[in-house]
C-alpha cells in the first residue's frame, strides 16, 4: 500500500503548495532528502510560497502591501524625474494597493514576503513567554480593521495565542510601515510640488484613503 | 444526450473487479470523460480497464464522484485558481477523508491518474492539514519517514531556515 514517499514529485509539490504556512513548507522540508529536493528546485519554492500567500489568512495584508511598496516607488521615481504628477495617477498609483485586482506577485515580491515573515517572527517572537506578552500588547493596541477583534475571539490555548499574536504582530508591523511610507511621501511631495495645493490636498485624501487621518 | 447521461459504464479494477457504474458519475474522471468523447459508444458495450486503481480505491473514489456528480466541472485551465482560495475542506470531504494513511494516499495516486482534480485536491489538502504545525520529528514518526540526512546535512538545513526552528 501506499506511503508518502510513493507520491511523484508534482504530486508532493501539490502537498506542499497546500501546506497552510510558510513555516509548514520549511518543517516538511526538513524531514528527508527526497522531499527536501522538492523545495530545494528554485522554481518549485517560488511557486509554493506564492499559493501560501494567496490562500493563508496571515498573509492577506501581503499582497496588499506590495502593491503599496510598487506605488511607492514609483511615486519616487516620478518625484525624481522633476515632471509633475498628475494627481489622478498619483492617487491611482495606491488605490492600487488598496484595492488590488487578481494581477499575481513577481518572484521578488513572494521572496521579500517570506523575508517580512521570517523579521516579524525573529524581532517579535522569541519563544513563546514573548508570544504571551507581545500577545497582550496586540490586544491593548487599537489596530485598524478586524485583526484585534479576531485575537480577542482566540482562546488562552497557546497556540491559538501565537497564531493571534502573529496575525496581529504583522499586520501591525505593515502598518506602521504604511504609515512611515506615507509621511514621507507627504513630506516629498510638499518639498517638491510646493505652491500646488491641488497636489497636497490629493496626498491628504490619499491619507485618509489609508485610514491614516480622519477627514 | 440525455439518454447518454443516464448510461451505464463497467470499471473494471486492476485485481480484476467490475464494477457498473452511472457514466455521468465516472465522467467525474477527465481520462474517464475524455476517453469516452473519443470512443464514442463502443466503449460502453466493454468493461474500461483502470491498471493503476484496485477494487478498494476504486470503490472509494466512485463513492466520492457518486456524491460530487452534480458540481460544476472544473475548467480545465484553472489548475490553480480554485486552490488559491482557501485551505478549507467542506464536511462531507473531510468525512470521507478519515481513512487511514494507506488509503488516503491510494486515493491521491488514483485521483490523479483519473484526473479528477477536486478530489485530488481534497487529498492534498487532508495531508496538509496532517503536517500543519508540526515539527520534523513529529511530521516523519506520523508518515512513517526516514530521517536519511546526516547529521551534517541536518544541521545546515536547519541553519538555512534557523527562523523555523524553534519547534
Amino acid at each position: 500500500m501506499a506511503v508518502i514517499s510513493d507520491l511523484p514529485p508534482e504530486l508532493l509539490l501539490q502537498i506542499y503548495e497546500s501546506l497552510a504556512s510558510i513555516d509548514d513548507v520549511y518543517t516538511l522540508a526538513r524531514c528527508s532528502k527526497l522531499l527536501y529536493s522538492i523545495i530545494a528546485v528554485d522554481e518549485n519554492g517560488c511557486r509554493i510560497m506564492t499559493m501560501i500567500i494567496a490562500h493563508s489568512p496571515i498573509h492577506r495584508y501581503d499582497s496588499p502591501l506590495c502593491q503599496f511598496i510598487d506605488a511607492e516607488q514609483r511615486m519616487k521615481a516620478f518625484c525624481n524625474s522633476n515632471s509633475p504628477i498628475p494627481h489622478f495617477q498619483a492617487a491611482a498609483l495606491f488605490r492600487r494597493s488598496f484595492y488590488p485586482g487578481d494581477e499575481s506577485l513577481t518572484r521578488d515580491q513572494v521572496w521579500s514576503v517570506v523575508c517580512r515573515w521570517k523579521a516579524v517572527k525573529s524581532l517579535y517572537l522569541d519563544g513563546h513567554t514573548c508570544a504571551k506578552s507581545a500577545y497582550s500588547l496586540v490586544r491593548s493596541m487599537s489596530l485598524p480593521g478586524d485583526e484585534v477583534s479576531s485575537a480577542r475571539c482566540c482562546s488562552d490555548d497557546g497556540q491559538d495565542d501565537l497564531e493571534a499574536c502573529l496575525t496581529g504582530m504583522q499586520s501591525f508591523a505593515q502598518y506602521y510601515e504604511q504609515v512611515v511610507w506615507v509621511k514621507e511621501q507627504l513630506k516629498k511631495s510638499q518639498n517638491l510640488q510646493a505652491g500646488s495645493p491641488e497636489f497636497l490636498s490629493t496626498t491628504k485624501a490619499l491619507m485618509v484613503d489609508l485610514r491614516i487621518c480622519t477627514p | 444526450m440525455a439518454a447518454e447521461k443516464s448510461s451505464i459504464i463497467t470499471l473494471q479494477s486492476n485485481d480484476g473487479v467490475s464494477i457498473d457504474v452511472d457514466r455521468q458519475v465516472a465522467e467525474r474522471s477527465m481520462l474517464i470523460k475524455n476517453m469516452m468523447e473519443d470512443l464514442g459508444d463502443e466503449a460502453i458495450s466493454t468493461a474500461v480497464p483502470i491498471p493503476n486503481v484496485n477494487e478498494s480505491v476504486l470503490k472509494k473514489v466512485i463513492e466520492w464522484c457518486e456524491h460530487h456528480k452534480n458540481d460544476p466541472q472544473p475548467a480545465q485551465d484553472d489548475d490553480s485558481d480554485s486552490r488559491k482560495k482557501t485551505t478549507d475542506i467542506e464536511e462531507w470531504d473531510q468525512k470521507f477523508m478519515q481513512v487511514d494513511q494507506e488509503m488516503l494516499f491510494e486515493i491521491i495516486l488514483a485521483s490523479n491518474y483519473l484526473d479528477i482534480k477536486p478530489l485530488l485536491d481534497v487529498g492534498c489538502k487532508t495531508v496538509a492539514n496532517m503536517i500543519k504545525g508540526k515539527s520534523p520529528e513529529e511530521i516523519r514518526k506520523t508518515f512513517n519517514i526516514t530521517n536519511d540526512f546526516t547529521p551534517e546535512e541536518e544541521e545546515q538545513i536547519r541553519r538555512e531556515n534557523e527562523w523555523a526552528e524553534d519547534r
